[in-house]
């Protein structure tokens, strides 16, 4: 009888372990095989080569870029550690000058690890960007800058710190103060942030920050990693790269957040980009994610980059388009983030370079 | 008590392994590396379907100036329950003039007339010489037996006379043809095995017998074997290299002809799809590639075409050289296309053909 019992205990184990194998498998893109092509003429934007992993674009035509990231829960390569955390900005009007370095003018003293950006900018003309910053010791924040044209410079306004915003990701504004975040993991270890992932723990989840308090507005999520929100403020959007899905949500009038469907990609989707005539999506994305741990490793183990359109992606039948696919030959490894204006598009990485395509192909 | 300890140990043993077995014979996505999910739809310009066009054009060929003969109508495998609207079609030949794409297909007259009402075309082979002689080359597949129809393309007319009609006992499950001369050609005989239960087996068991054979004007002979599904074959115009794409090995070889046309492989370039028909751009070299992502889901469109069957286009570049390069020209869900099964390029327009849809027609505006 009670070898029976075993028996059925060790047959119920192997079909947990074997099905948890399969989504590992299945979310690694384990088994994927990656086709290149471009939509236009593409080339790297010279002086990117330290990442360029979130782009948040203003409304006349300037992308602001994070760049130098040590994405916490990866073993890295030493290599990275030598990296300079910076901000640039790249002017889609003026493609030929490339990305700038931004001033940053902020408080003494304070550690600036740029990850998740967002801009905010409203009647009054001003443009704020949000910036989700790692400082060392685990300590996470947004920071809040208002850009400065004229001397091509942020200035500091406000450190926002809560302790919902501790494994910060990506943030994107919904007013001069207020936003939405993800975080991540729910650890801030090394190895147990590494465990999260392989155990796929969904305990990753979306915070809603305003005047002083946070609020879990989402959570059991696998992984919360890019987020961003349509023109009309009426949905939100998450990036899953575990369960390779993007995640849209019903914004409610107290800012909380109803589940309405999930955009299956089966690709592992990093940040969004929201296109304010279209509502479309830009996702840049890791097709093979267990290459892009590699590529974390190892510094000259290339990985591939992805970039998906999706049109109507708040309605029931979204349109994807890939728009731009490699395996890692054309030099422009980990693709994060992608950013669409004008026929042109830019496509940053978590800490690799940056590609600058012309898009040729009707949209 | 020992017999039944014994025989339960047996089932536990037995059991996981029939299991696994079964999965492996049975689950032919699997098995063929169909990858369905991962399709992304992407064009390389503006794609429109072809009018007057509905019942496939499963193999393409274009002579050196843009002129496309596309074979449609292609009788649907015995080997599946096809569904009732492909008994409608009619096997063709239509021409394409890509220098006029506005101008759209035509039907081709076939002469003599028997040969027309009797035509089952498949895959297509083109003779061109310098003076401007073209000669097509069709795969037939009769009621009694396959064959290799060689017809001279009249051009003021816009018809096909029939030449010479190929019968040899070694083409006996021909898929695709490629021109050698002006009488001699490869064909692939894509199973062994001619009845429909046994090519299901074949493809289930793997036993790998599929071949190219070489026809010299009078006699046919084994050129090379081994293949799972030899599909397609093309040769450069100088017949120095040879290509074969092997639907289930999902990939492309690469041979040189020896002096008695037998083949030697000389490298092999995997594409991880389930490729089908091969051409050659006559300048560049570049091989266009059209593939199904997904086998089971063409296999699952001939028994009902609304089922959706991906499709793809591949350009290789320097294939035969030591690093080949590939693009994905083309990739779609079903939606637009389904079943892709042939391209073509000419001066920036590609011309995608399928199995049993439609033929599309793109502009190509990116970088080629």
């Amino acid at each position: 009888m009670a070898a029976k019992l075993l028996l059925a205990l060790v047959a119920v184990l192997s079909a947990v372990i074997v099905n948890h194998i399969a989504k590992i498998i299945s979310a690694a893109g384990v088994l994927k095989h990656v086709y290149n092509h471009v939509p236009g003429t593409c080339r790297l934007v010279p002086g990117v080569e330290q990442g360029s992993e979130d782009i948040a674009l203003t409304s006349s035509g300037l992308a602001f870029i994070s760049s130098g990231l040590l994405p916490p829960g990866f073993i890295l390569d030493p290599v990275y550690y030598t990296f300079e955390q910076k901000m640039l900005v790249f002017d889609f009007k003026n493609p030929a000058e490339g990305a700038k370095e931004i001033k940053i003018v902020l408080a003494s003293g304070e550690d600036f690890m740029p990850h998740g950006l967002s801009v905010y900018e409203d009647d009054s003309g001003e443009v704020r960007l949000f910036v989700v910053n790692h400082g060392k010791g685990h300590r996470d924040s947004v920071e809040i800058f208002r850009f400065d044209a004229a001397s091509n410079s942020l200035h500091h306004l406000k450190s926002v710190k809560h302790p919902l915003l501790y494994s910060l990701n990506d943030v994107v504004a919904t007013g001069p103060e207020t936003f939405y975040a993800t975080n991540d993991k729910y650890t801030t270890g090394l190895y147990s942030r590494m465990a999260e992932t392989w155990l796929l723990l969904p305990w990753s989840n979306v915070v809603y920050y305003s005047d002083g308090e946070a609020a879990i507005v989402a959570d059991g999520l696998m992984y919360a990693n890019g987020i961003n929100i349509s023109p009309d403020g009426r949905f939100v959007y998450v990036a899953n790269p575990t369960t390779g899905v993007v995640i849209v949500y019903h914004r409610q009038d107290d800012n909380t957040l109803t589940f309405s469907h999930d955009i299956t990609l089966h690709t592992g989707v990093d940040n969004i980009y929201v296109d304010a005539t279209t509502g479309d999506l830009w996702v840049g994305a890791h097709q093979k994610p267990i290459q892009f741990s590699v590529h974390m490793q190892n510094a000259s183990y290339p990985c591939g980059s992805q970039v998906l359109r999706i049109q109507d992606p708040a309605t029931e039948n979204p349109r994807v388009t890939e728009m731009y696919s490699d395996d890692g030959q054309a030099g422009l490894w980990g693709s994060s983030a992608a950013c669409y204006l004008n026929k042109q598009l830019l496509i940053g990485t978590v800490n690799h370079r940056l590609m600058h395509c012309t898009v040729d192909v009707p949209l | 008590m020992p017999g039944e300890k014994m025989a339960s140990k047996l089932l536990m043993l037995f059991v996981p392994l029939a299991a696994f077995l079964f999965q492996r014979l049975f689950q032919p996505s699997l098995q063929f590396g169909d990858h369905r999910e991962t399709v992304y739809n992407h064009v390389p310009g503006t794609c429109r379907p072809v009018e007057g066009v509905v019942h496939g054009s499963e193999d393409i060929v274009r002579t050196r100036d843009g002129l496309a003969f596309i074979s449609t109508g292609l009788i649907a495998s015995p080997v599946f329950n096809p569904d009732p609207w492909y008994l409608q079609r009619k096997g063709k030949i239509l021409l394409f003039n890509l220098k006029n794409p506005e101008d759209g297909v035509r039907e081709l007259k076939i002469e003599p007339r028997e040969k027309y009402e009797d035509l089952q075309p498949h895959g297509l082979g083109l003779y061109e010489n310098q003076a401007g002689e073209i000669r097509l080359f069709v795969v037939n597949h009769l009621k009694d037996g396959e064959r290799v129809e060689i017809f001279r393309y009249v051009r003021p007319e816009g018809k096909l006379k029939l030449i010479r009609s190929v019968q040899d006992p070694l083409l006996y499950s021909v898929n695709d043809v490629v021109a050698m001369g002006t009488d001699a050609f490869f064909a692939t005989n894509d199973h062994y095995c001619r009845a429909p239960w046994a090519k299901k087996l074949e493809r289930f068991l793997g036993p790998a017998w599929s071949n190219v054979v070489y026809y010299n004007g009078s006699v046919a002979s084994v050129a090379a074997d081994g293949f799972s599904v030899a599909n397609s074959v093309v040769t450069p115009p100088s017949g120095e290299v040879v290509y074969v794409s092997d639907s289930l090995q999902q990939d492309v070889k690469v041979f040189r002809p020896r002096p008695d046309h037998s083949l030697e492989l000389q490298s092999v370039i995997h594409l991880f799809t389930g490729v089908d028909n091969l051409n050659i751009c006559p300048d560049t070299g570049d091989l266009w590639v059209a593939a199904h992502p997904s086998v089971t889901d063409i296999f699952k469109h001939i028994q009902d075409r609304r089922h959706l069957a991906p499709s793809q286009v591949l350009r290789i570049q320097d294939p035969a050289g030591a690093s080949p390069e590939v693009t994905e020209l083309y990739a779609n869900d079903g939606r637009q296309l389904n079943g892709s099964s042939a391209a073509v390029v000419y001066n920036r327009r590609l011309l995608i053909g399928t199995v049993h849809d439609t033929l599309l027609y793109c502009d190509v505006t990116v970088p080629l």
